[in-house]
């Protein structure tokens, strides 16, 4: 019949992409009824750690303790002049014109996949390479090598030679407000939309509907503003890449200017503990009755209570004259850290075993039966990484990540309070608190886990 | 680097590694904790064979935790029955077995591959138990 159909009409290239729609939703369904389960079924996202033993957990919690006196000892000791580390590396141009050819192509062909590959999100390209090798393998990469993220975010790419000046002077006030926003929309998609965001075409769609956004954003407020203060991936890789040697901008010496950062940095953190945390028995046991929207949503102000706290212990203790806003803020910063090492302790395994899978879809991102790199016969090999291997990491991860936030809080310190008795006696309540935010941390991973409902 | 650097540098090394050395358990055999009725194990040596009796209704597991503790190692074998026709899939050892409605079906592998690995009911996407391998 649609045959028939079509040899009588001359076909305009608008009914060939109808057609061609048509086309790949049947055989999808096609595909989809002949084969219900998926041929490879692994659930999208799907971790396989085991709760840390705990002995680890202990070990973890007391070497956290000794090491942050044994840190605080050492600073204490004599007048020692600090700098954050600093490698400088100039990017060859040609490279960075291949990466964002290559981001512009992986962008094209994520967004195409989407809406032509198969429904499922297991075997197609998109969701694999959105959540897991994209927002995973660069948030680490971004942590080690600085903010390349700005030299080949696509959306800047293709907003940047327009050079859009400003309708509206972007208010100030606002801060990071649009990014916090887009940010919990994210985690919310990934931990608690129910596969919702791994599912193809709506990943495409929302991907398309961001790209509309920030045109509209770039359009009102100017690239510059927007993409300072409003897009979320500029904002997140941004924070991170302050951790990083390569950075021209670290954590010494540029500083938070809004509360809005500091949020979005404890939102890092509460965000990856209450991911951790709602498939323990723990959480069951006393959160299972109450919307997990509404605890992800409050979970950050858990962690701001505690920050709050010790920053007011601080001023106490120092009897400084500077507002609790302004201590609050100038310490920001040496919460990224710990952030970054919860999420390295909780994902990594996910992007080690998952993100195997970009390997096979690679060579056919469309589902179109190609094997471009050869490589679309590859198999998940779950066994690279074993549970020792995982609960070693994750405990060392977490560690590193608590010397490095308290050693950051000790340059900022001493950036912000020239008396040394001064200095170390404000010490005190951040590495309490840090303390805290990493046995927390551990223990979180420690917890037996709960598997279905009650 | 300085002298006193230098000491706290190695005071901290052997924190870290001597606190891991007398933490880490001596023995190999990890703490299995056995839950009564669904379980029975053969043997109680390394490599041992591990049976465990799943009996499913509503899509929920009534007979005691879904969670299933073995030894890297362990033969293991799964006997289910379910009040209706499904399938049984374990992630990450991505085995399946056909169930139909009432009658028993046993799924048997050894236990290779360390961590937690949820299994569901494939059709109606609902995990329902783990099985989680410790390391020997």
């Amino acid at each position: 019949m649609t045959l028939k159909y079509l040899n009588h009409k001359i076909i305009t290239s608008e009914q060939i992409s109808i057609v061609r729609t048509l086309f790949y939703s049947v055989t999808s369904c096609l595909i989809l009824l002949l084969f219900p389960q998926p041929v490879s079924a692994h659930a999208f996202g799907a971790l396989y750690s085991l709760p840390l033993p705990f002995w680890l957990y202990s070990y973890g919690a007391s070497v956290a303790l000794i090491i942050s006196f044994l840190l605080i000892a050492w600073f204490a000791k004599e007048n020692k002049e600090f700098n954050y580390p600093r490698i400088h590396l100039n990017l060859n141009h040609w490279l960075v014109f291949l990466l964002q050819v290559l981001v512009l192509a992986f962008f094209a062909v994520t967004i195409l996949a989407g809406f032509f590959g198969l429904q499922s999100p297991v075997q197609n390209f998109a969701p694999t390479f959105f959540w897991i090798i994209f927002l995973l393998g660069f948030t680490y990469l971004s942590g080690i090598f600085g903010n390349f993220w700005d030299k080949i975010n696509p959306w800047k790419l293709i907003l940047s030679p327009l050079n859009l000046k400003p309708l509206l002077d972007y208010p100030k006030s606002l801060g990071f407000l649009p990014a916090l926003i887009f940010y919990f929309i994210l985690i919310w998609l990934e931990i608690l939309s129910s596969g919702l965001g791994a599912r193809p075409q709506f990943l495409s769609t929302l991907l398309l509907s961001y790209t509309f956004i920030n045109i509209l954003g770039s359009i009102i407020f100017g690239t510059q503003d927007w993409f300072k203060y409003g897009e979320f991936f500029s904002v997140s890789f941004g924070l991170i890449s302050k951790l990083s040697p390569f950075s021209k901008e670290n954590v010494l010496n540029t500083s938070t200017n809004h509360s809005t950062l500091l949020l979005f940095i404890l939102f890092a953190l509460s965000s990856t503990a209450f991911d951790g945390f709602r498939s323990t028995i723990p959480f069951f046991r006393f959160f299972f009755l109450y919307n997990q929207t509404l605890l992800l949503l409050a979970s950050p102000i858990f962690f701001l209570t505690l920050y709050l706290l010790a920053i007011i212990l601080m001023k106490i203790l120092t009897r400084s004259s500077l507002s609790i806003k302004t201590l609050s803020l100038h310490f920001a910063f040496s919460l990224i850290p710990i952030a970054f090492a919860y999420n390295i302790a909780h994902y990594f395994p996910l992007l080690l075993i998952q993100g195997q899978s970009i390997i096979t879809l690679i060579s056919d991102p469309i589902n179109q039966g190609w094997n471009l790199f050869g490589t679309s016969d590859y198999q998940i090999n779950v066994g690279l990484v074993g549970a020792n291997f995982v609960w070693n990491f994750q405990v060392f991860a977490i560690i590193g990540g608590h010397i490095l936030a308290v050693f950051i809080a000790h340059l900022l310190t001493l950036k912000l309070f020239p008396n040394r008795k001064q200095a170390l006696l404000s010490q005190l309540p951040m590495l309490i608190l840090m303390i805290f935010y990493t046995i927390a941390g551990l223990w979180i991973l420690s917890q037996p886990m709960m598997t279905g409902g009650l | 680097m300085s002298k006193n650097n230098l000491i706290y540098l190695i005071v901290g090394v052997l924190v870290l590694s001597g606190l891991f050395y007398v933490l880490k358990p001596k023995s190999t055999t990890p703490l299995v904790t056995v839950s009564p009725s669904t379980e029975s194990t053969t043997s109680a040596q390394p490599n041992s064979t591990k049976s465990f009796d799943l009996v499913v209704k509503g899509k929920k597991i009534a007979s005691g935790s879904g969670d299933l503790k073995v030894t890297e190692g362990d033969q293991i074998t799964i006997n289910i029955t379910n009040d209706e026709d499904e399938e049984l899939h374990l992630h990450g050892y991505d085995k399946s077995v056909e169930l139909q409605a009432n009658k028993p079906a046993s799924l048997s592998f050894t236990a290779n591959l360390t961590g937690r690995f949820p299994y569901e009911l494939e059709k109606s996407k609902i995990e329902i138990g783990a099985l989680e391998v410790t390391p020997k």
